[in-house]
């Protein structure tokens, strides 16, 4: 999130030096070092940033793509398409391994040397929404379809975006026009469908999913999406062939075994289940969801023992599982009742914590909707009740952050303030609450301006 | 893992721009996230084994020409507040002892009341299957927002009086014995300071002293929720659409125990009793039943959206509660569910009583076989009832429809949203029931396609009630039906002989509680004299059993008092009355 924040700066301070120079420990490849030595150009030093990537040095990186961009800047009024393109695509590949932050920096980077660079937002809002920071991601898919409305990818980028964030008919719509202007595309029919089927449109999910298999049929990701939907739907049967075909093209995905396993036991083949699920453990071995199902197939196989091993898994890796809770402390007592009774205390805990954020969340949505009718001292007088009633429960910043931002609305700039400060202790990482404070430091800024005599400290 | 994980959550997190509020969605309704990652979804109906034979069965809807016209309303159609979600209970009972049950239909209300009000329906059953209102004669008037029924004679004057458990003040009607009623909650000692929202309820003699005592559940603590916003404003969604708010996330509710002080004059010794809880749970319907065998009655609330309560009877007039030591409170995933309606019977002949527990869309029912070691097992999965999971699901029965000595299940359903048809989600207001047969090796088989129009018709269902209401040897069922009139479903298909007991105390009433065991051979059936259950609903006092080919078996009753009395040689296909030591008082062929 800093390096977001403190982006506008880094990149001022980059285009202002003036000398082109990178960092000591930035000693540029040797292969390139001639031709920066020769010709300090942005093509030069752009180059030498590939090398760098290459070398996994991302710090060096950046730094050069930064001096590329100053020199171009220099060079020319106009911004490079080439150079643009350059850094988009390191920052994609940046993507593609992993490092999300480096990836941003670039796109931001070249977003912030060519604004008209479409395909710079839509991949910053596709690595944004990776980070599940999907505001943000929305005003980069957005800036994206400004700038190129009948761009396929913009349209996929932001239908996905816009469906995360619950405005699921826009997102259909999105992803539905990316799909008529590529129906050749498996790629868009399967976002489409994911997007239909998280909505519980599960026969359009079908439909689109089935003629991504039909154009891709040797896509491993197609045959499970569409093997999903027709689980969902009950058609196991249907199902079958497709997770199994999904399985074959990429035996590596543990996807296929786990909905495969699911058939299996609905079947009653446990032993077969707890084969399969033993692959997906194999494969993930963090999955915990598969951890507690082995644990159930070999209950149902009268393997008590490997059945407890399995749960106990699961709580290891999610201590509040409370299905696996559950099971352990019935499965345990017998043998083992203090064991069992720890067990069951915990899980009797999460039931309590549950109920907790059942009542604060409803007040929260009380609140929520006195706000929509601008009903602000309802909604605060709602926000604080469901605060105490939450107490230290799961949603607790959540409901700062949102009495922070009612109080503001109301014009309560420094109780709204001192709520949003609570929320970030809690949430450091929410962008939100970030961009808010930011808003508010800004409000003062703009009053102190405009009246500063009424601003003074008595 | 990408896929688990990847459907909608149900706590979405809507992010917020500058200072601009992004309205999010809390909580949704019960059930769709109770899918989770464990595969929840339909099990296959598993086919009969080689040589196995379902019974021909034909239910068919015989409402209309019996003369069951009344319209249960709940709310309106376009529903804004949970309280219209619920829906009402029915009853069966002989009001005027003349040997034919009659049916009282609690009503609903409107949120916004016209001119005319609501009433419950009383009916008089004329015989062969011909029913006559009688609501205004018996002098039944508007009672306010009905929502449960349940039925014990509590003074022992041979009369059975009526309890209704409601949104608002509850209401107790003293049957006078000359075909009338008399609302006499307050001089009983049953009405309640503040408004609150009860619903099913139970008599029970707890403590045996031969009077009839009182379990009350509640719901939720709706007035406590300051002005309930409208669906379209309440922030709540399920499946994406906007609903009204609620259970979850409301405050919950306490179950109530009423003491009969032996005068038919009750006081509240919920506290006493050891029945008090925190208000945290939504309670349905009220369950009754020795299922410890120990003879003393316990009693089960099934709650929706939150553990479901089994309260053990410590006989010594206080109860323990232990949902979740016996496994009754949640389902095998350690999940609470939405609980609706309830049934007993011992499904599997082992001579204790199992539970069967209606649940919401999108969750199987569950099954909890009755160890005999004070512990239950859920086994839905493998009895072959984890089916139909689509639907609602509302009142239940434990009835064998094919007199062959195994209690069959059959299942009410109906969404809760009138509404829910315009999103397009391919659900339905209107759902068909569900008709389970007992295979008798303890597994189910899911015949809710064959088993006539009756089964097969679509209403919004709520509470049912069986009884054997023209005294042939088989079970009807009254099904209400939001906003229509209710449904009496008739099994036009072949049966088995069978035996029809009422038991009465030694003073006289129906023998709640009364355990009846019916020998022939080395098969046993037991069953009990119930009040409550199904969905907030009474059926008829008298105990059936199906008894195949068997022409005479033996019957034995262990009284609510204690005592045991057996009758040994007692011919099939009739109905009679056992009064505790004078015998079998009556005999009448049936019909």
């Amino acid at each position: 999130m800093k390096i977001t924040m403190s982006l506008g700066l880094v990149l001022f301070s980059a285009l202002t030096a003036s000398s082109a120079q990178l960092p000591k420990e930035c000693s540029p490849p040797t292969s390139v070092e001639q031709a920066i030595r020769d010709n300090p150009s942005a093509k030069t030093y752009m180059e030498a940033g590939t090398r760098f990537v290459d070398q996994g040095n991302l710090k060096c990186a950046v730094a050069s793509s930064e001096e590329a961009v100053r020199l171009a800047k220099a060079a020319h009024d106009n911004a490079d398409p080439q150079l643009t393109s350059a850094l988009g695509d390191l920052g994609v590949l940046r993507a593609n391994k992993g490092d999300t932050d480096g990836a941003e920096r670039l796109l931001r980077l070249a977003i912030e040397y060519d604004p008209n660079y479409e395909r710079g937002h839509v991949n910053l809002g596709l690595i944004l929404a990776k980070q599940q920071r999907f505001t943000e991601a929305e005003a980069e898919v957005d800036k994206a379809l400004k700038l190129a409305p009948e761009d396929a990818a913009a349209l996929e980028a932001a239908g996905r975006v816009k469906a995360r964030l619950g405005k699921s008919v826009e997102g259909v719509a999105l992803l539905r026009k990316a799909v008529a202007l590529k129906p050749q595309s498996a790629t868009a029919h399967l976002e489409l469908g994911m997007v239909l089927a998280d909505n519980y449109d599960l026969e359009g999910a079908l439909t689109e999913n089935s003629e991504a298999v039909r154009l891709a049929p040797g896509s491993a990701f197609a045959h499970l999406d569409r093997g999903r939907v027709l689980f969902d739907l009950g058609r196991k049967e249907e199902a079958q062939p497709d997770l199994e075909s999904a399985s074959r093209l990429a035996p590596e995905m543990p996807e296929p075994y786990f909905f495969l396993a699911l058939i299996a036991k609905q079947d009653g083949h446990y032993k077969h289940a707890v084969t399969l699920l033993q692959t997906v453990v194999k494969l993930e071995p963090r999955n915990a969801a598969a951890w507690y199902l082995l644990g159930q197939s070999f209950e149902q196989t009268s393997q008590t023992k490997a059945a407890i091993a399995a749960w106990k898994q699961a709580v290891a890796i999610e201590p509040d599982y409370s299905q696996a809770l559950w099971n352990l402390a019935r499965a345990l007592k017998p043998d083992d009742p203090d064991e069992a009774a720890r067990f069951m205390a915990r899980y009797s805990e999460l039931q309590k914590k549950r109920l907790v954020v059942d009542q604060a969340s409803t007040l929260g949505n009380d609140a929520l909707a006195a706000g929509r009718t601008h009903d602000w001292p309802e909604a605060i007088r709602q926000f604080q009740k469901a605060i105490e009633v939450c107490g230290d429960c799961a949603i607790k910043a959540d409901l700062h952050k949102k009495l922070g931002l009612t109080e503001c609305q109301m014009g309560d700039i420094e109780n709204g303030e001192k709520e949003l400060r609570l929320a970030q202790a809690l949430k450091p990482a929410d962008p939100d609450i970030e961009r808010a404070l930011e808003r508010i430091a800004a409000v003062r800024t703009e009053r102190v301006a405009s009246h500063p005599a009424s601003e003074k400290p008595h | 893992m990408r896929s688990p994980a990847r459907r909608t959550p149900l706590f979405i997190s809507a992010a917020i721009a500058a200072l601009v509020l992004a309205f999010t969605l809390f909580l949704a309704r019960n059930g769709l996230s109770q899918m989770a990652s464990t595969g929840a979804k339909d099990q296959p109906v598993r086919p009969l084994p080689r040589g196995v034979k379902a019974p021909a069965v034909n239910f068919r809807d015989v409402a209309a020409q019996a003369g069951l016209s009344a319209v249960v309303v709940s709310g309106d159609l376009d529903q804004t507040t949970v309280v219209e979600n619920t829906g009402t209970g029915v009853a069966i009972f002989d009001y005027d002892n003349d040997g034919l049950p009659d049916i009282f239909l609690v009503q609903g209300d409107r949120l916004n009341p016209g001119s005319q009000a609501l009433t419950p329906h009383l009916y008089h059953n004329l015989g062969g299957l011909r029913f006559e209102d009688v609501t205004q004669k018996a002098g039944i008037g508007h009672t306010g927002w009905g929502q449960g029924v349940c039925a014990g004679d509590v003074d022992n004057d041979g009369n059975v009086d009526l309890f209704l458990g409601q949104w608002g003040h509850n209401v107790f009607l003293h049957n006078m014995g000359n075909g009338t009623f008399r609302d006499e909650t307050r001089d009983r000692g049953l009405d309640r300071p503040g408004s609150r929202w009860s619903t099913g309820c139970a008599f029970i003699d707890y403590d045996r002293d031969g009077w009839l005592d009182l379990v009350v559940a509640n719901y939720i603590d709706f007035d406590s929720q300051q002005s309930p916003r409208p669906r379209e404003r309440s922030g709540c969604k399920w499946k994406g659409i906007p609903v009204p708010c609620g259970p979850r996330g409301l405050r919950g509710e306490t179950v109530t125990l009423y003491h009969n002080d032996g005068h038919g004059h009750f006081t509240d010794v919920t506290k006493q009793a050891g029945i008090e809880t925190p208000p945290q749970y939504f309670g349905f319907t009220v369950l009754t039943g020795d299922f410890d065998n120990d003879g003393w009655p316990d009693f089960f609330v099934a709650c929706d959206s939150t553990p479901s309560l089994y309260f053990h009877n410590k006989g010594n007039g206080t109860f323990e509660e232990m949902g979740l030591t016996t496994g009754l409170a949640v389902n095998e995933d350690g999940r609470e569910q939405a609980g609706m309606g309830a049934a007993a019977g011992d499904y599997d002949g082992d001579g204790y009583l199992d539970i069967f527990k209606t649940n919401f869309s999108n969750d199987t029912n569950t099954l909890y076989r009755n160890l005999g070691d004070g512990t239950f097992s859920d086994v839905t999965t493998r009895a072959g009832l984890a089916v139909q999971t689509r639907y609602v699901k509302w009142g239940t029965a434990f009835v064998d429809i094919d007199n062959d000595g195994w209690k069959d299940l059959f299942v009410a359903a109906g969404h809760v949203y009138p509404f829910v048809e315009k999103y397009g989600l391919g659900e339905e207001f209107r759902q068909p029931r569900q008709l389970y047969w007992n295979r008798g090796d303890g597994q189910f088989f899911d015949m809710s396609s064959t088993a006539g129009p009756g089964i097969l018709a679509k209403h919004s269902s709520r509470g049912i009630a069986v009884g054997d209401l023209d005294n042939d040897g088989s079970e009807e069922i009254v099904v209400v039906n939001l906003f229509e009139p209710p449904s009496l479903l008739k099994n036009f298909g072949p049966r088995g002989n069978a035996l029809l007991i009422r038991a009465l105390t030694a003073s006289g009433r129906d023998a709640i509680g009364a355990r009846i065991t019916v020998t022939s051979g080395r098969r046993k059936q037991i069953d009990e004299v119930r009040s409550g259950g199904y969905f907030i609903s009474q059926g008829d006092f008298r105990v059936h059993f199906g008894l195949g080919r068997l022409t005479k078996v033996d019957i034995a009753i262990r009284w609510p008092q204690g005592a045991t009395e057996t009758y040994k040689d007692v011919a099939a296909n009739q109905w009679i009355v056992v009064r505790e030591g004078r015998g079998i008082v009556e005999h009448h062929p049936f019909s």
